[in-house]
């Protein structure tokens, strides 16, 4: 039974399946590899980042480190101890956890399953059709086999009403990631006293400060940073970035930043390749090209692209116009400073959920710790890293685990 | 070449005997030709695209498929127009962006935009020759003047029939209006023709089942279905929208029309139901034609070049009618081309899932809605 192990056992179980799933030739993670490329039409590299990325998380340490730091201790979900305000609390399973992934990117729900694992509740993971969470929980029971049973994935269609009305009449927290509309009909479905935590759709911007920009050589290290958030993963993910504020001023003007950037899109193109993608998305980013052309020709703005659509960025494009939200395709607007992005940022009133910032360590990127909750943002990062947050980050500007437990205070 | 002294006039007749006459296909690469040259010179913003892609009067498109076109939003960005804008006689507006400015099609001389609309409409809805009664699910151009839709059914029912009534203003289906204008259509034995968006027709439908109401209008009868492509969920409600004419209106689901029609196109593509009901249908999908006077190219979205015979690619449109702004007017709207002079057109995203829990254009509009 998991609800007797220690919490520590789980966390090893977790953290050795982990380990295991590194290797590229262990036969599970080679068919989870085989069906994301499938799903998700990344390319084989950007697929293999996606699960070293999501492994490489999954450590006894940072595991640890995000109960804790959410709990005040591992050992308050063993039994009554000093809670996070210091009084003797037992984090008892909040009982029974459904994730509803819907089709997102590349293992969104295999955190919180495995999180609500750690606090000993039975999980229910709605996977997308790649296996991923199941081969996944397979190697967590292989290392702990008394894990059986606490955990399954499974993939269905979204709403189907055999499958999910008992589930959430069950379930006393429901997870799920999903367009506005998704997120509102699971929440209405759900008993009053379902704890129902949803995570929308959002948006990424990047800010590159003029201490970025002293010379070519810095200058080309920041545009390399934020060719890898926009080549990973085609711009899908709600932490990829959508778009790109470059501050005047600098001795590295926006506009040869913006060439910089093509240049090292065209290098991380090699190490990234481009992923399938629709007509639709060609056709769109085709015009999207055109438009910004057709503006340059009349003198405003202009546009740097790839061979074969691969990646295209628009500079200066029109104020208020919202990122093309296409794959790989930018748009990079200059501004006065941070202060003014981040009001550009909310004029287009869309939920930002990561603000890529670079340099990271320079004092005025401090001043953006108050800025983002103007446009909602619940992580500011170094520009290049805004793909690859820490397990314990807060994903929707909330605390990671504390959802899935059920507290009890222990008076003395 | 076309000279400054007189030559809009001449281009206009030259158009005009087009729309009325039909051409070649070498006379529409002539006039094709030199209305390129003539917006070339005339249309500042459109000048300086062409230039910027290396055509200029010295260096000619070979024929009418090299015309570069200009991407339709450009009409957001410019006043595409080959004269002084306090001249237009027209302004149409485009469908609101998500940064609420619409786009606006300048319009020098109604008699070529009528003339094309006109001679589209009767080609392709009365073949028969038929003269209608018009009832109207369109904006009522008394109430949104900058609507061409709007615009192109008052004049369809002036010049071709008999107006029947707009029963939608303000973005409401006025039931009992159509009701009444229907029920005496019905009893006089009067045949009528539906114009409506789509999104009209849903509500009228749903408005209709509610109050257990079924027409039964006279032989003859027709619907034009229009109001562009607006996504994945368009497309699919489609062929569903048009089984319900039969049964709610007493119109044969084989004569309902669907027409092809943008604000930045002064000319229309149809449905071929009524003209080649032999042929209406390619793999299910219900086939388009266009007068002589208006191409479609399908473009292969990867190489920026022609996609061959059945390939689906994004359409551009090249329109003589076009004459006051720019003939040829690349979109994102899906289709393939079946020979010279019919097409299918997909939509948007056929097939396309979305995926991702980034935002995308369609969640951002949603998002921005007032």
């Amino acid at each position: 039974m998991h609800r007797d192990l220690p919490v520590r056992s789980i966390v090893r179980a977790i953290a050795g399946a982990a380990r295991r799933w590194e290797h590229c030739d262990l036969p599970l993670r080679m068919r989870a590899q085989a069906a994301l490329e499938r799903r998700t039409g990344f390319s084989a590299p950007v697929v293999e980042v996606a699960l070293d990325r999501a492994m490489a998380r999954l450590t006894a340490a940072e595991i640890e480190r995000t109960l804790q730091g959410d709990l005040g201790s591992l050992d308050v979900l063993d039994r009554a101890a000093p809670g996070p305000y210091g009084e003797a609390a037992y984090a008892a399973p909040a009982g029974i956890v459904v994730i509803v992934s819907s089709t997102t990117t590349i293992g969104v729900g295999l955190w919180p399953a495995l999180l609500a694992l750690c606090c000993k509740n039975d999980v229910v993971l709605k996977e997308p059709d790649d296996a991923l969470g199941t081969g996944f929980f397979s190697a967590v029971v292989e290392e702990e086999p008394l894990l059986a049973g606490a955990l399954s994935a499974a993939s269905w269609q979204g709403g189907d009403e055999d499958i999910e009305e008992p589930l959430f009449a069950r379930a006393s927290t429901v997870v799920a990631f999903g367009a506005d509309q998704t997120l509102r009909a699971i929440r209405a479905r759900l008993p009053v006293a379902t704890r129902f935590v949803g995570y929308g759709h959002a948006a990424s911007i990047g800010i590159v400060l003029r201490e970025a920009l002293v010379d070519e050589d810095c200058a080309m290290r920041a545009a390399d940073g934020a060719a890898v958030d926009l080549s990973l993963y085609e711009s899908t993910g709600c932490l990829s970035l959508h778009a790109l504020y470059v501050e005047r001023g600098a001795p590295v003007a926006p506009e040869r930043f913006a060439s910089l950037l093509a240049e090292a899109l065209a290098q991380r193109t090699v190490e990234f390749p481009v992923g399938r993608r629709d007509l639709s998305q060609s056709a769109a980013i085709r015009g999207a090209r055109e438009m910004a052309a057709f503006r340059s020709a009349g003198g405003r703005g202009g546009v740097f692209t790839g061979a074969d659509l691969a990646w295209t960025i628009i500079f200066d494009p029109p104020a208020g116009q919202p990122p093309a939200f296409l794959p790989r395709t930018l748009s990079i607007a200059p501004v006065k400073d941070a202060a003014e992005a981040i009001e550009y940022a909310a004029a287009l009133r869309i939920p930002v959920e990561t603000i890529g910032v670079t340099p990271l360590q320079a004092p005025r990127a401090a001043a953006l710790q108050t800025l983002a909750a103007r446009v909602g943002a619940s992580r500011i990062c170094a520009l290049g890293a805004m793909q690859d947050p820490h397990l314990a980050s807060h994903h929707g500007a909330r605390p990671r685990v504390t959802d899935f437990v059920h507290w009890i205070d222990v008076e003395s | 070449m076309i000279d400054q002294t007189g030559s809009v006039a001449a281009l206009d007749a030259r158009i005009l005997e087009a729309v009325e006459r039909g051409l070649d296909a070498a006379a529409f690469d002539r006039l094709a030709r030199d209305l390129f040259a003539y917006q070339v010179q005339n249309d500042a913003p459109y000048g300086r695209w062409v230039r910027s892609l290396g055509w200029s009067e010295r260096r000619m498109p070979a024929g009418w498929r090299e015309i570069p076109a200009i991407p339709s939003p450009a009409f957001k960005e410019a006043a595409l127009a080959t004269f002084p804008l306090e001249r237009a006689a027209l302004r149409f507006e485009t469908s609101g962006t998500t940064q609420g400015r619409p786009g606006a099609h300048y319009v020098e001389r109604p008699a070529l935009y009528e003339a094309s609309l006109l001679a589209g409409f009767r080609r392709f809805m009365l073949p028969d020759g038929a003269s209608l009664r018009y009832l109207n699910l369109v904006p009522d151009p008394a109430e949104a003047p900058h609507s061409s839709l709007g615009y192109m059914m008052r004049t369809v029912a002036r010049e071709l029939g008999e107006d029947g009534g707009f029963f939608l203003h303000s973005g409401a289906l006025e039931l009992d209006a159509f009701l009444a204008a229907a029920r005496r259509a019905q009893d006089e034995g009067s045949a009528v023709c539906i114009a409506g968006t789509a999104f009209a027709y849903v509500h009228l439908f749903d408005a209709l089942r509610g109050a257990g109401i079924t027409l039964h209008l006279p032989e003859g009868s027709r619907a034009m279905e229009t109001g562009g492509f607006k996504g994945r969920s368009r497309e699919v409600g489609r062929e569903e929208l048009y089984a319900e004419f039969p049964a709610l209106l007493g119109i044969p689901r084989e004569r309902v029309v669907a027409e092809y029609g943008m604000t930045e196109l002064l000319s229309q593509h149809y449905d071929v139901v009524l003209t080649e009901p032999g042929r209406a249908l390619h793999e299910g999908r219900r086939v388009k034609s266009s007068p002589p006077w208006l191409r479609v190219l399908v473009i292969d979205p990867q190489t920026g070049h022609e996609a061959p015979l059945g390939t689906v690619g994004a359409l551009r449109h090249v329109d003589l009618a076009n004459r006051s702004s720019v003939a040829a007017i690349q979109t994102e709207d899906l289709g393939y081309a079946l020979d010279a002079t019919r097409f299918v057109l997909l939509g948007r995203q056929p097939g396309a899932v979305l995926r991702g829990c980034s935002l995308d254009a369609e969640a951002l509009a949603v998002l921005h809605a007032p």
